[in-house]
């Protein structure tokens, strides 16, 4: 542990395996000058707060009323009807709300271990989106483009920023949907398709079961598998030796032994085995309700520990237009303890400073709704937070109108929440920028704000 | 910017910056348009492309006994030029394997490959002729040269986006494109067909089904608003369209005025007024989604259409109604569940009304609920039984039921802020030829055709020309194969693409001729081997000194392997896995039915290009090896380098299956001929003395610890792995 942390010191936070795979990846380049991987780390546009990213969303929408956005007007006037239909009336918060920490944030009693932590969070309490619809939001959340097919973000900070350890992809996708086009969340469209997202598991598999595609061979030892890959390698050589010179071969060559060494590197990283139960129950592994999603979390710490870029992990089941009083608080159960245990986690192993946690859905939820006991979409405001790697830490960002339907301050649109995204990473939004079909493109579109009053 | 000026509000300038990928301008700069709205008008309007193609003479040389044609002259006119020595002519096993790839996907065979060296040994010009002739005429031609059309065509078997319903009649284009390419059918008419064969007199059922070309996009299922949709689905019939056939992007003028080519806004709806005034029959499928306001279904074709075309459609109408009644009924009860589940809430929290009688409501809901399962449980008994006596369907385009309309400008592309209706086919891009006029009950479609499969359109037959170049070289002439305008790559053979095309015309557009003619060039022949001093001036070989050393693309890899383990069935199936297994069954989305999808797939000993490709659950070994994304039209693949495609060929069961199977067939031949037949029949060649040491010696070893079988499958393994069986030199 000690070591561990020292070396995490000396090398700009990069884990111990990332160290390997930094050294490897150093005594490649001086033997083949030429090929570069398309995963080399390149230099920011200036300097970085924040190495990595990891994204948890919840998918579905998470009702920020009953949250984390407290509305006391709207609990009295619970019942009232608004506007000409006598069916829609405003439906107050069924659940306390108190304030958390020395920064005295409101957070509801859903969310008891994640109010801990409060004086972390970073609430962007003005978020609002460009469309109500499921499928349209989660594509603009992913992608910054609800209209076309766009490289997803973490496809965008991998091209900008290279991996951090050439041993592991750079960007992993835990559990993502595989629905409402889940491919495109971690996908790279017209970015170079090795930038595209790594998925682990998927339609709330269980995550342990999860495994690799191809990541180990049951049939041949480790030694008959050098014996094979050296053979393999031979012939390759051979070939280049006849080529004389070639860039392709050289990258081939190279694949092979990244892939071999991946396949050591990456079950190690997703082997929780060795995590005390310590651990375990504070990623509320030990409870039925949130094991799975424990376990995601666990398993996105271990990666980031490890030098994976950026990880998304996605929470599925938001949608709450019906059954909130039962729903919510599973949901809210299921994520409560994981998200606390992973900020206090990244915290202890001091890694928070340079690890940067994003938090929200693709929307919020009305205030109001035909049924008593549930809420429909709302674009128009809604909670995000961010703990971390850059950004203030116990603030309350922007707000919502008395009822929490409408954004009316410190609005963040999501193209702003991707500029000052990438800001941190030490990325430009203006900058980063690829060439497609005779045009450059953003991730940020012509649009985008750095949000300056939350950063540290 | 061909036209601008004050007609365009300041709302399209904001969007105009939406697209303007040189300078993003700020809202600071928007101040400042009205300056910039004097750009000179017809600046781009001199573009290369859409000068009209031209005939030019092959060009004198230096050393005239390198040439053996025409397109030689021209390609050894610009090697003189930058001081570069084209290198040496490839050897006969090297150009077999080439040939084969290019021309077919497959492999030769170890027979081939030894009656191939021996013809050449006697007139290697004439051995090399022949074989092409012969590789020309065979088969495996149209389904390996129709795959790289089914990647403009965005060719997929599942809806994709939100709702990846399945197309079950897709493959009958899938087909008719492979059909197209063995015929030789001149691509003017493949292009004609594919646009408005419905509206060829007297045409057959081939000829709609190509116009299923239009009718296989993804589409927003979930789009609530049946205008956005319709327009929409224009915008990728316009998308694909102009891109595939033109090298255009005038998909940008949806929103705004093309920033740099000369496409106006106008343009843009003067196009879409022709596609809005067709039906598209897209299906999709008999059971699913059978939505917005137009009648979408399927059309039927064969002799017997007619006749059996009822029975199909009483069966569907019965099922569709019945699917109804269970969604009503099943969202009604849960409606009544909702309401209960809050009135109990309420009741907890005493505010509860204590009049409600929530027993007799959840009497209700439960009776709907049984009423719902009862009707459901009779739709599925009728999806099983389908009527004895089906036709096919075609996914198709026909002339609409409505009146043809214009379409209206829409400002930003936003569909509800309408601006002038431009009529249609109005399009005004400098060097395309004249429109034709459209009649007020004429679609236009039918003149767009022959618009687009003119002579004298200076795009076509250079865009296509040039796609051919690029699959058999590796780049194009034009790198930049989908976009011929202002931001595209210029040619590096200007003269050659213009020759080329020319000749492809006065052809009467044969594409066999073509690559022929590419193939037996002199310049096609040549080696890949490396040259300092040329590398020095031309490091990406962009004037062609030697061939380019290429990866096997995913579909002649995955044939190769099957075909060197022997498992290879070269037949071609009928129909597709989808049709059989999904159609006439209650199928959701392929993600669905993953595993079984996946299994059925890894079963499938078919060419590659016969597999079905579901949007969504595109195979995953297929996306592993850079197969075309099957959502937008794709001119160049990736060819990625990458990990997880070393994991896939060194522990993947795929690999290892094929490999013990290849082993099998090895193990039959005497042990001295072993060695030699595994790396002619992966390679092509025979291995160097020292590889074929080393691996003597690491058989040795590895037989001492297992099986012969074992060992060997390695090998094979090994081998499919290797550079030398993936790339083509």
């Amino acid at each position: 542990m000690q070591r561990r942390s020292f070396l995490r010191r000396s090398t700009l936070g990069f884990g111990s395996v990332a160290l390997a795979g930094m050294l490897d990846s150093a005594a490649n380049a001086e033997t083949q000058p030429r090929f570069v991987s398309p995963f080399a780390p390149k230099r920011p546009h200036h300097a970085a707060k924040t190495q990595r990213v990891i994204f948890l969303c919840m998918k579905g929408g998470p009702s920020h009323i009953d949250m984390f956005d407290y509305k006391p007007q709207l609990a009295t006037d619970d019942g009232k009807a608004v506007g000409a239909q006598e069916k829609i009336r405003l439906l107050g918060s069924l659940w306390r709300f108190a304030r958390h920490g020395d920064s005295g944030q409101w957070v509801s009693e859903l969310l008891p271990n994640l109010a801990n932590q409060a004086d972390e969070l970073c609430m962007l309490c003005g978020m609002q989106t460009d469309n109500p619809e499921h499928a349209q939001a989660l594509d603009f959340l992913h992608t910054g483009s609800f209209q076309f097919v766009r490289p997803s973000m973490g496809s965008w900070v991998l091209y900008g920023l290279g991996a951090i350890n050439q041993n592991l992809p750079g960007f992993v996708a835990i559990n993502p949907p595989t629905v409402l086009g889940g491919a495109k969340y971690y996908g790279s469209s017209f970015l170079p398709a090795a930038y595209q997202g790594t998925p682990i598991g998927g339609n709330n598999k269980a995550i342990n079961k999860v495994k690799i595609r191809d990541i180990d061979n049951s049939r041949l030892t480790r030694d008959q598998q050098r014996s094979r890959l050296d053979l393999l390698q031979s012939i390759n050589r051979d070939l280049l030796r006849q080529q004389k010179q070639s860039t392709e071969l050289e990258g081939v060559i190279e694949s092979f032994e990244l892939g071999f060494r991946m396949q050591k590197a990456l079950p190690d990283v997703m082997d929780i085995s060795g995590e005390s139960t310590a651990t375990l129950a504070m990623y509320g592994m030990d409870q039925s309700a949130s094991k799975n999603f424990g376990q995601q979390c666990l398993l996105a710490r271990r990666m980031a520990e490890a030098g994976v870029r950026f990880i998304q992990v996605t929470d599925d089941g938001w949608d709450h237009h019906g059954g909130l009083s039962a729903g919510l608080p599973r949901r809210c159960a299921g994520i409560d303890k994981p998200i606390a245990g992973l900020i206090g986690d990244l915290k202890q192993r001091g890694m928070l400073d340079d690890t940067l946690v994003v938090w929200g859905g693709e929307f919020g939820r009305s205030p109001d709704d035909g049924t008593r006991d549930g809420r429909g979409h709302n674009a128009k405001g809604f909670t995000m937070f961010m703990a971390g790697g850059g950004v203030k830490r116990g603030i309350r960002h922007g707000g919502t109108d008395e009822y929490g339907r409408q954004a009316v301050e410190g609005q963040v649109q999501i193209h702003d929440l991707h500029a000052t995204m990438l800001h941190l990473l030490g990325l430009d939004h203006e900058q980063l920028t690829y060439r497609y079909s005779g045009r450059d493109f953003r991730l940020t579109d012509v649009e985008g704000t750095v949000v300056k009053e939350i950063l540290a | 910017m061909r036209r601008c000026g004050a007609e365009l509000g300041a709302r399209r300038w904001c969007t105009l910056c939406w697209c303007n990928g040189e300078v993003f301008m700020h809202k600071t700069i928007l101040a400042l348009l009205p300056l910039l709205i004097a750009i000179p008008a017809g600046a781009q309007d001199d573009h290369w492309s859409l000068q009209p193609v031209r005939v030019y003479r092959p060009p004198q040389v230096v050393h005239t006994s390198w040439p053996r044609s025409d397109l030689d002259r021209f390609v050894l006119r610009r090697l003189e030029a930058k001081k570069l020595q084209p290198v040496a002519d490839a050897l006969p096993e090297t150009l077999i394997r080439r040939a084969y790839f290019n021309l077919v996907g497959l492999p030769p065979t170890p027979e081939q490959i030894e009656a191939f060296r021996h013809a050449s040994r006697q007139d290697a010009d004439a051995a090399f002729e022949n074989l092409v002739d012969r590789l020309l005429a065979s088969p495996q031609f149209g389904e390996k040269w129709a795959r790289h059309w089914l990647d403009l065509a965005r060719f997929a078997e599942s809806n994709g986006k939100d709702r990846d319903v399945v197309f079950p009649e897709a493959w009958r284009y899938r087909d008719y494109v492979i059909d197209a390419f063995n015929n030789d059918k001149p691509f003017d008419t493949f292009i004609r067909e594919q646009i408005a064969g419905d509206l060829i007199p007297d045409r057959d059922d081939d000829q709609l089904i190509a116009t299923g070309f239009l009718a296989l996009g993804a589409k927003a299922f979930q789009e609530v608003d049946n205008e956005k949709f319709t327009l929409d689905v224009v915008d990728e019939q316009i998308d694909v369209l102009t891109r595939s056939i033109l090298g255009l992007t005038v998909a940008c003028a949806r929103c705004h005025d093309h920033k740099y080519d000369p496409i106006a806004s106008e343009d843009y709806y003067a196009l879409a007024g022709i596609l809005i005034s067709s039906d598209l029959r897209y299906g999709p499928g008999p059971l699913y989604f059978a939505r917005h306001d137009k009648d979408t279904d399927l059309v039927p074709i064969g002799d017997r259409a007619r006749e059996l075309d009822p029975a199909v459609q009483q069966w569907r109408g019965e099922i569709l109604s019945l699917t109804e009644k269970v969604t009503g009924l099943r969202s009604a009860a849960y409606r009544i569940q909702r309401n209960i589940a809050g009135a109990l809430r309420e009741r907890e929290l005493e505010k509860a009304d204590e009049a409600d009688d929530l027993a007799a409501e959840e009497k209700k809901m439960l009776r709907m609920r049984a009423e719902a399962d009862a009707a459901n449980a009779k739709r599925l008994q009728m999806i099983r039984t389908p009527p004895n006596e089906r036709p096919g369907y075609a996914m198709a385009v026909l002339h609409s039921q409505m009146p043809p309309q214009d379409c209206a400008v829409r400002f930003g592309g936003v569909h509800t802020d309408r601006g002038r209706a431009v009529p249609r086919g109005s399009m005004k891009i400098p060097g395309m030829p004249e429109f034709g006029s459209v009649a007020h009950d004429d679609s236009g479609r039918r003149q767009l055709a022959s618009w687009l499969a003119a002579a004298d359109n200076p795009l076509t037959a250079r865009v296509i020309v040039n796609r051919v170049w690029h699959h058999l070289f590796g780049t194009g002439l034009v790198r930049t194969v989908d976009n011929f305008g202002v931001t595209g790559d210029p040619p590096s053979h200007p003269e050659l693409l213009d020759h080329l095309a020319s000749r492809f015309i006065a052809d009467g557009w044969s594409v066999k001729r073509l690559i022929r003619r590419v193939v037996l060039s002199r310049t096609w022949r040549m080696s890949s081997a490396h040259d300092a001093s040329n590398e020095a001036i031309d490091a990406d070989n962009r004037y062609l000194w030697r061939a380019n050393f290429r990866r096997l693309d995913v579909e002649a890899f995955r044939d190769s392997v099957l075909a060197v383990s022997g498992s290879l069935i070269t037949q071609p199936p009928r129909g597709s896995l989808f049709a059989d297994v999904y159609a006439g069954t209650d199928y959701g989305e392929p993600n669905d039915h993953r595993a079984n999808f996946d299994a059925d797939i890894a079963a499938d000993l078919h060419r590659t290009v016969y597999l079905p490709i579901a949007r969504n659950s595109v195979p995953d070994f297929l996306g592993l090896f850079d197969f075309a994304d099957p959502t937008v039209t794709t001119g160049a693949r990736n060819s990625r380098t990458i990990p997880a495609q070393a994991l896939f060929l060194m522990n993947g069961p795929f690999m290892e299956r094929q490999s013990r199977l290849a082993a099998e067939r090895i193990l039959k031949l005497p042990i001295s001929e072993r060695l030699q037949s595994a790396w002619i029949l992966t390679t092509a060649r025979q291995p160097s003395r020292q590889v074929a040491e080393e691996t003597e010696r690491w058989l040795r070893q590895r037989t001492q610890d297992s099986s012969e079988l074992q060992a060997w499958t390695d090998l094979m393994q090994i081998l499919f792995a290797s550079a030398a069986f993936r790339y083509i030199m």
